[in-house]
């Protein structure tokens, strides 16, 4: 099976549709283009399945230095394991 | 008139039982006191949270965003790390902090996130983002004392800066 490490933007967006965070580091047009890119993203790896528990940390990273597999956002940070069904 | 030896060895074995019993009954009462009411320390002046906090996050090489959890007598019930961010920059979800608030049964809340940079000075997405957390909070009665930003010498406090 295959894993893909993916950032908290395309998390949120997946589990919730929650855009929320992006208004405060985007203007409206980079929003509308990052959503599109986590939609994108998200679509191409479709069925994924999220494989990570928060209780005991597993199937998370708390920093990575590598893009997210899902949006290709080059931005480091916490990254969750979704595995494709 | 004496009273039958079996009798009294029934009694004491009674007697034994019940003291034996009640010891158990105050330790698992102790048990219980130690498990649903310890506390951490009272958090009341900005600079013991200051310290706290800077020693928790000053060695970080990016940005995390973090929340003290408290009791409605500012006692700390938890310190989590909610989320981590790049060298300028961590995504905060307001649900985030409104699920870890109800899971620790917080009545007040303080968040920090430090600045890798060394700057306190924070940024107009902190100010905008500490208005966001306060206001989803406010919906499940939790208060929000203070945001810190933990860099080079002492931790801004938000609050005494009048922006909360």
């Amino acid at each position: 099976m295959d894993s893909f490490w993916i950032c908290d933007d395309c998390l949120f967006a997946a589990a919730y549709e929650d855009y929320s965070t992006l208004s405060l580091y985007y203007t409206t047009d980079e929003i509308e283009k990052r959503i599109a890119g986590i939609h994108r993203g998200l679509v191409r790896l479709m069925p994924i399945s999220a494989d990570f528990d928060p209780e005991t940390g597993w199937g998370l990273k708390a920093f990575s230095p590598l893009p997210c597999d899902g949006c290709g956002s080059p931005q480091s940070g916490q990254r969750h394991r979704f595995t494709r069904l | 008139m004496s009273t039958p030896l079996t009798l009294i060895e029934a009694s004491n074995f009674e007697a034994n039982r019940i003291v034996l019993e009640n010891q158990l009954i105050d330790e698992a009462l102790h048990i219980l006191d130690r498990r649903l009411f310890a506390r951490g320390p009272i958090l009341t002046s900005p600079d013991t949270v200051a310290s706290y906090l800077k020693l928790h996050l000053a060695q970080q090489e990016h940005e995390v965003f973090g929340v003290i959890f408290l009791d409605t007598k500012h006692r700390m019930l938890a310190f989590e790390v909610l989320f981590h961010g790049s060298i300028d920059g961590a995504s905060v979800y307001p649900r985030q902090v409104v699920k870890r608030s109800l899971a620790h049964n917080a009545a007040a809340a303080i968040f920090v996130h430090n600045h890798p940079s060394g700057c306190t000075e924070p940024s107009q997405a902190d100010r905008i983002l500490t208005a966001r957390l306060k206001e989803a909070l406010a919906l499940i009665e939790v208060r929000v004392l203070d945001h810190f930003i933990v860099g080079e010498g002492r931790p801004l406090s938000l609050a005494e800066y009048g922006w909360l």
